[in-house]
C-alpha cells in the first residue's frame, strides 16, 4: 500500500458497509413482498406442504431408514430461510418483522416450529410459514390472499450479510489503524493478509478498465470486492457462522448489479442501450398507432368526378363525420370477393356508406356545408365569389362553400372516401397522403433496424464482448447509424408535421 | 482520452437539452400558429416556415456536429462532407420549385381542369 489515498478507502469500507446492508434489506422486502393473488394455487401448495409434513413423520417414526435425500439438502442450505440449521433437528430462531395494516410486529421464528412442519402463530393476524413465505391463514389453513404482509424479517441471509458486515468493519478498522500508525512501511498482521488483495483488486481489476479514473472508485470498488467475497466465504463453511448463499439470491445480485451500473462503464452503455432501445420502440410504436389512425380514417369524405375532395362541416365549420349524418337505405352494392368472381377478381372492403346514402343525408341535415381543399385567400376576388361562404371563411383555411353550392358539388360525388391509403385520403390531398407514408414508412423502418441493431449491441455489451476486445467503437459506429436516423427525422419532422 | 469522455458527456447532455427546448419551441409555434408570423410572407414563404426551418437547420447542425462527432474532424473534412450536400440541397430545391411551378400552371391555365 503505497498512498494515503488508501487509509481513506478503510475508512470509507467501514462506512459504506452500512450502506450495503440497506440494499440487502431491499432484496429481501423485494421478493418476500409478493401477495400471492391466486388462492386455488396456495390452497393447493398447503395441500402439498402438509402432505410433506405427513410423509416426513413418517421418516421420524422410521428413524433408521430415512434415506439421504440430497436435492433437499443442498435446496435447504442454499435458499433463505428464517431460521438457521444448525445440526441435525437444531436450528436458530430468527426475528421475525413483518408489516401489516395493523402495524409492525417483530417475534422470534421459532414460533413458527421448525423443520419442514409449520405452526400457525397467532400474531396480529394468523400467520404461516409456507415454502419460506410468510402468509395470513384461516383456521382451516387456507391462505387469504387479501391482506399484504410485508417481510423484513432478519433472515439467514440478512443475518449472514450482518455478520460479513462486523467482519468487515472489525477487520478494515483496525487495518487501517494499522495504516495510520505505520504509514507505508512493511505491513504486519492483519495489514499483511488484506494487502495483497487490495493491490489485487487495483492493478488487476480496476486498473485495466477504468484507466486514470482508478482512484476515484477504488473506495467504492473495495467495498464490492470484499462484501461479495467476506459473504461468499461465509457461506462456503457449511455449518453455523455459513451456510447461507446471499448471492445465490437473485435479488442481492440484481441490487448490486444496478448499483454497479451507475459506477462502472460497461453498466453505464448497457443502461444507455436499454433507454435508447426503449425509446426507439415508443417511436415506432407511436408512429404505428398515428398509421392505424390515419388509415382508419375518422371524417370521412367524397370524391367528385373530377377528383376533387369534399368535406363535410357544420354551420360553426367543425368538421362532420360521415356517420354523424348519412341515411342508411337498402344496399345495392356487394362488395367483390374472389368466390363470387369470373377469374381472379376482388377488391377492397367497402366504404361503410354509399354516395347516395351521404347525399341524402346532406340533404336531410340542412345545416351541412362541403369545405375544398382549395385554401381561401382573403382578397377582393374570393370575397366577390358568390359561391363561396362569407362567414365561415378563414384566410389561409380550406375555403368552405355555400349551402347552394355545397348541394350542386355533391351532385358530382362518385367515390366515398375513408381513410388515408397511398390512393386516396380523406383529409385532404392525395399526393400528400402518398408522400406521407411513403417517407414516414421508409424512416420507420429504418428505425425499426436501429432497435434491432441496438438490441444486439446491448446483448453484446451485457456479455462484454466489447469489453474484451477493449475497445467500444462498434457502438460508436451504431449510434452514427443511429443518429443519422434522427438526423433525417429532424427534417421530417419539419416538412410532414410542422409546415 | 477518460477527460475527453467526461467533457463530452456534458456537451452530449447539453446538446440534448438544447434540441429539446428547439423541438418544444417549434411544436409550440405549430400549435398556436401566430397570425403575425403565419400570414407575413417573406421571399415567397411565411415567416412561420422561415423559422421552422431555420430552427431544423440549426437543430441539424447540433446532430451532425455534436452526436454525429463532426465537430472532431479536421475542417477540411467538415468542408468536404458539408459543401456538396448544401449544393444538392439547392440543386433540388431549384428543380422541383421549377417542375412544380410549370406543372401547376399547367393544371391551372390549359384545358385540363386544376381540382385540388
Amino acid at each position: 500500500m503505497t498512498n494515503i489515498k488508501s487509509l481513506k478507502s478503510m475508512y470509507y469500507i467501514a462506512k459504506s458497509s452500512f450502506l450495503t446492508i440497506i440494499f440487502c434489506f431491499i432484496s429481501v422486502i423485494s421478493f418476500a413482498n409478493q401477495p400471492s393473488t391466486n388462492k386455488i394455487l396456495d390452497t393447493t401448495s398447503v395441500g402439498s406442504e402438509s402432505e410433506h409434513a405427513h410423509t416426513n413423520a413418517k421418516h421420524e417414526e422410521s428413524h433408521g431408514e430415512e434415506k439421504f435425500n440430497i436435492n433437499k439438502t443442498i435446496m435447504e442450505h442454499i435458499s433463505d430461510a428464517h431460521q438457521w440449521h444448525l445440526w441435525a433437528h437444531t436450528s436458530l430462531p430468527l426475528p421475525v418483522i413483518l408489516y401489516t395494516d395493523k402495524g409492525i410486529e417483530i417475534f422470534s421464528s421459532a414460533h413458527f416450529g421448525h423443520g419442514e412442519e409449520s405452526h400457525i402463530y397467532q400474531g396480529n393476524y394468523p400467520y404461516q410459514l409456507i415454502h419460506e413465505k410468510i402468509k395470513v391463514v384461516n383456521e382451516q389453513g387456507e391462505v387469504n390472499p387479501n391482506i399484504m404482509v410485508l417481510d423484513f424479517s432478519i433472515t439467514k441471509n440478512v443475518a449472514s450479510m450482518l455478520l460479513a458486515v462486523i467482519c468487515l468493519i472489525i477487520i478494515f478498522l483496525s487495518v487501517s489503524k494499522s495504516y495510520a500508525k505505520r504509514g507505508v512501511g512493511a505491513p504486519k498482521g492483519l495489514q499483511s493478509w488484506i494487502e495483497p488483495l487490495i493491490i489485487f483488486v487495483r492493478d488487476d481489476i480496476a486498473e485495466p478498465n477504468l484507466g486514470k479514473r482508478t482512484a476515484k472508485f477504488m473506495p467504492f470498488l473495495l467495498t464490492i470486492f470484499f462484501f461479495i467475497w467476506f459473504v461468499n466465504m461465509l457461506g462456503l463453511i457449511p455449518f453455523f457462522p455459513g451456510g447461507a448463499n446471499v448471492t445465490g439470491n437473485i435479488a442481492v445480485t440484481m441490487v448490486l448489479a444496478v448499483d454497479a451500473g451507475h459506477q462502472l462503464n460497461k453498466g453505464k452503455v448497457a443502461f444507455y442501450m436499454f433507454l435508447t432501445i426503449i425509446g426507439g420502440l415508443i417511436f415506432v410504436g407511436s408512429q404505428a398507432w398515428e398509421w392505424k389512425n390515419f388509415i382508419k380514417g375518422e371524417y370521412g369524405a367524397i370524391e367528385t368526378k373530377g377528383g376533387s375532395l369534399l368535406q363535410f362541416v357544420d354551420n360553426k365549420g367543425h368538421r362532420v363525420k360521415l356517420s354523424d349524418f348519412a341515411v342508411s337505405l337498402p344496399k345495392e352494392r356487394e362488395q367483390l370477393t374472389r368466390n363470387k368472381g369470373k377469374w381472379f377478381m376482388e377488391e377492397s372492403s367497402l366504404p361503410t356508406y354509399t354516395v347516395a346514402e351521404v347525399q341524402a343525408g346532406f340533404k336531410a341535415h340542412p345545416e351541412l356545408l362541403i369545405r375544398t381543399e382549395v385554401i381561401y385567400e382573403d382578397n377582393a376576388a374570393s370575397k366577390a365569389d358568390p359561391k363561396n361562404n362569407i362567414t365561415l371563411n378563414k384566410v389561409k383555411h380550406k375555403t368552405i362553400l355555400t349551402r347552394a353550392e355545397s348541394e350542386h358539388r355533391l351532385a358530382n360525388a362518385t367515390l366515398v372516401v375513408e381513410g388515408a391509403n397511398l390512393i386516396r385520403n380523406e383529409y385532404g390531398s392525395k399526393l400528400f397522403a402518398d408522400f406521407f407514408f411513403f417517407i414516414t414508412g421508409f424512416h420507420g423502418f429504418h428505425v425499426f433496424s436501429g432497435v434491432i441493431i441496438n438490441i444486439i449491441i446491448f446483448f453484446n455489451v451485457l456479455i462484454g464482448t466489447y469489453e474484451k476486445r477493449r475497445s467500444y467503437e462498434m457502438v460508436e459506429k451504431v449510434g452514427l447509424y443511429w443518429h443519422f436516423v434522427d438526423l433525417v427525422w429532424v427534417f421530417v419532422f419539419t416538412v410532414f408535421y410542422l409546415v | 482520452m477518460s477527460d475527453v469522455h467526461v467533457s463530452n458527456t456534458k456537451r452530449i447532455w447539453f446538446v440534448f437539452g438544447l434540441l429539446s427546448v428547439v423541438t418544444m419551441v417549434e411544436v409550440f409555434l405549430g400549435i398556436i400558429k401566430p397570425e403575425s408570423l403565419h400570414l407575413t410572407q417573406f421571399l415567397g414563404m411565411n415567416l412561420l416556415n422561415w423559422i421552422f426551418y431555420i430552427l431544423t437547420i440549426f437543430k441539424a447542425y447540433y446532430i451532425v456536429w455534436a452526436f454525429m462527432h463532426m465537430e472532431g474532424e479536421k475542417s477540411i473534412l467538415r468542408k468536404v462532407v458539408v459543401a456538396p450536400v448544401i449544393f444538392l440541397v439547392l440543386y433540388l430545391l431549384f428543380i422541383l420549385l421549377t417542375e412544380a411551378d410549370y406543372i401547376f400552371e399547367i393544371f391551372k391555365n390549359s384545358t385540363i381542369k386544376w381540382n385540388f
